[in-house]
């Protein structure tokens, strides 16, 4: 039998193409290894190779059990609590928002609320099964590309809904530019990948390609969504100089980007106070004292339903047109804790700390590079809202944050749905793509099969 | 003397985890220091190996890079942590073995 003829017996048994190209190549050069000792042993070239396809044993068995070990694997378990997450998220949204019809819980009519849901569901498992590498190679024209479509999408269909600026709306369909700004973490996380091994240059680039995600920003709103982005931003290339990506001096960089992330709060405060308009300053202050400012009436009212409710709770009271809190959609959580009690709000939130915490996890045992630093960005900015949200719900900072699976709205369920899957796709192929079939162009696979 | 194959196999992991205890090394270099260091008594086939170290791999026991020798690229398996623990869990459950192995044989009259 000659060598190819083997390879291609053996690589026919591996179920997942995907793992076909790294297997075969590895094969390939143990045959010509065992080949070479044969040559020198005094074999004439063809003898030499059919006695090296020999060695190496039946193709089929081999085949077989690496078809084992290189398997796509579903996060099923995952899969389900994003399910019964959605499922629950839903029903409470319907549920508060057939009590109170004024409020904004569930914006648009419920079936097509059901249905988006729907499509997003289909999404996320779509990009699971999309082979997540690709963005890696691609992760600078994506997100030029994404920049550029949006910042086109905001001069010409740009709009104001529901008081905040950044929306883009064509026909019945409008996304908001903030929540799609998440979308920058995977492709940041991408583009760093491509940096690798590039030495000092790396600190100017790591921050330029920051800059595309708060561009499609609309002005003078979205703060928190700014703090959220640039903290995950810098913690993804914390990692990825932890990880000894760039070859930078290690130490020096990580407490330059640790002093960051302390002082950052503290700055975005001062320049708050300098330069912010009014309405900002008077909630910082009321942030500080509460009881004191009249702009703290939402804090003050929402401490006060905290702290009356119980841990089994007493049904629907707090849940009136009369005293409504503002933005009340932004306060699901702690709805929930008074409608329902404390502990169903506990149980949820728990569910959705595990859910994100178990992805950070995950990922962050990722083999491949890529996989592991587009997996830990994705968790982190999730996990990062979240803490944002529950902030906001315990009348500590003021929200405003979106909260996957309990704050209604198209544009954050499928960008939720969309970083969910990119998660899903990293646990999917970690046995099957390799750290190098990762960065090699597909063109050049093609070439080398050709030849 | 050809022996019989189920007596190793059980154990070949515990000898790949050893070799690559030493240094990191590529396939064929695995297969070849087997059967040199057994005197020819290990002759494990490349059929066996890789779908081994592949497992190893995916349990997170070896971790893989390329290297480029001589105008070659091969890839290289390195034992991790949680790698050399478990061969020094494999190495202790085979030295209680393979001394009640002795034991019994030599009581049963003397052979070993």
């Amino acid at each position: 039998m000659k060598a190819e003829e083997y390879i291609k017996i053996l690589t026919e048994q591996i179920r997942c193409r995907r793992a076909r190209d790294s297997v075969a190549d590895e094969v390939r050069g143990h045959i010509e290894d065992q080949k070479e000792e044969f040559i020198r042993q005094g074999m004439a070239q063809e003898e030499a190779e059919a006695a090296a396809v020999k060695e190496m044993g039946d193709p089929v068995e081999a085949g077989s059990a690496l078809d084992q070990v290189h398997r796509p694997q579903m996060a099923w378990g995952m899969i389900g609590l994003i399910g019964v997450l959605s499922l629950v998220g839903f029903l409470i949204l319907y549920l508060f928002q057939r009590q109170v019809p004024e409020a904004v819980f569930l914006p648009g009519a419920i079936g097509r609320q059901l249905l988006w849901m729907g499509v997003g569901f289909g999404v996320m498992i779509g990009v699971c099964f999309f082979d997540y590498s690709r963005i890696g190679m691609y992760a600078k024209q994506i997100t030029i590309g994404l920049c550029v479509l949006l910042l086109l999408g905001k001069l010409f269909w740009g709009r104001t809904v529901n008081g905040s600026l950044g929306w883009i709306c064509i026909g019945r369909i409008s996304i908001s530019l903030q929540m799609t700004a998440l979308l920058f973490v995977p492709l940041y996380a991408a583009v760093l990948y491509a940096f690798r091994g590039e030495g000092r240059k790396v600190l100017f680039k790591g921050i330029v390609w920051m800059l595309p995600a708060f561009l499609i920003l609309p002005q003078g709103i979205g703060l928190v969504t700014r703090m959220i982005l640039l903290l995950t931003f810098l913690l993804i290339f914390g990692a990825a100089v932890y990880k000894n990506w760039f070859q930078i001096p290690r130490k020096k960089t990580l407490s330059a980007i640790g002093g960051l992330l302390v002082l950052l709060p503290a700055l975005a405060a001062f320049l708050l106070w300098q330069f912010g308009a009014e309405y900002q300053k008077m909630r910082l202050l009321a942030i500080l004292h509460p009881e004191k400012y009249e702009g703290a009436y939402t804090i003050r009212m929402l401490r006060g339903m905290l702290r009356q409710s119980t841990l089994i709770g007493r049904g629907t009271d707090w849940l009136t047109s009369e005293q409504l809190l503002p933005a009340s959609g932004d306060y699901v959580l702690a709805y929930i804790a008074a409608c329902y009690g404390i502990l169903a709000a506990v149980v949820l939130a728990g569910l959705l700390a595990f859910l994100l915490l178990h992805f950070l996890k995950v990922s962050l045992g990722q083999k491949n590079q890529l996989g592991m630093l587009m997996g830990a960005g994705c968790a982190a900015v999730l996990f990062l809202q979240f803490l944002f949200y529950l902030g906001g719900n315990l009348g500590l900072i003021p929200s405003g944050v979106y909260c996957p699976f309990f704050t209604g709205g198209r544009s954050g369920m499928l960008v939720t749905y969309i970083l969910l899957g990119i998660m899903l796709s990293i646990y999917r192929y970690q046995n099957i793509i390799s750290e190098t079939a990762a960065v090699r162009a597909p063109w050049r696979i093609r070439i080398l099969i050709e030849r | 003397m050809p022996i019989d194959r189920s007596l190793v196999s059980g154990s070949t992991t515990m000898l790949l985890l050893k070799l690559l205890s030493e240094k990191d090394m590529y396939g064929y270099e695995m297969i070849e220091t087997l059967r040199n260091r057994s005197q020819n008594v290990f002759e494990l086939k490349a059929g066996t190996l890789y779908p081994l170290l592949h497992g190893l791999e995916e349990k997170l026991l070896l971790t893989v890079y390329e290297k480029e020798v001589a105008g070659k690229v091969r890839k290289y398996y390195r034992i991790t942590k949680e790698g050399r623990k478990y061969l020094d869990q494999k190495q202790e459950e085979w030295k209680i073995f393979s001394e009640a192995i002795v034991n019994v044989m030599s009581l049963a009259g003397g052979v070993v």
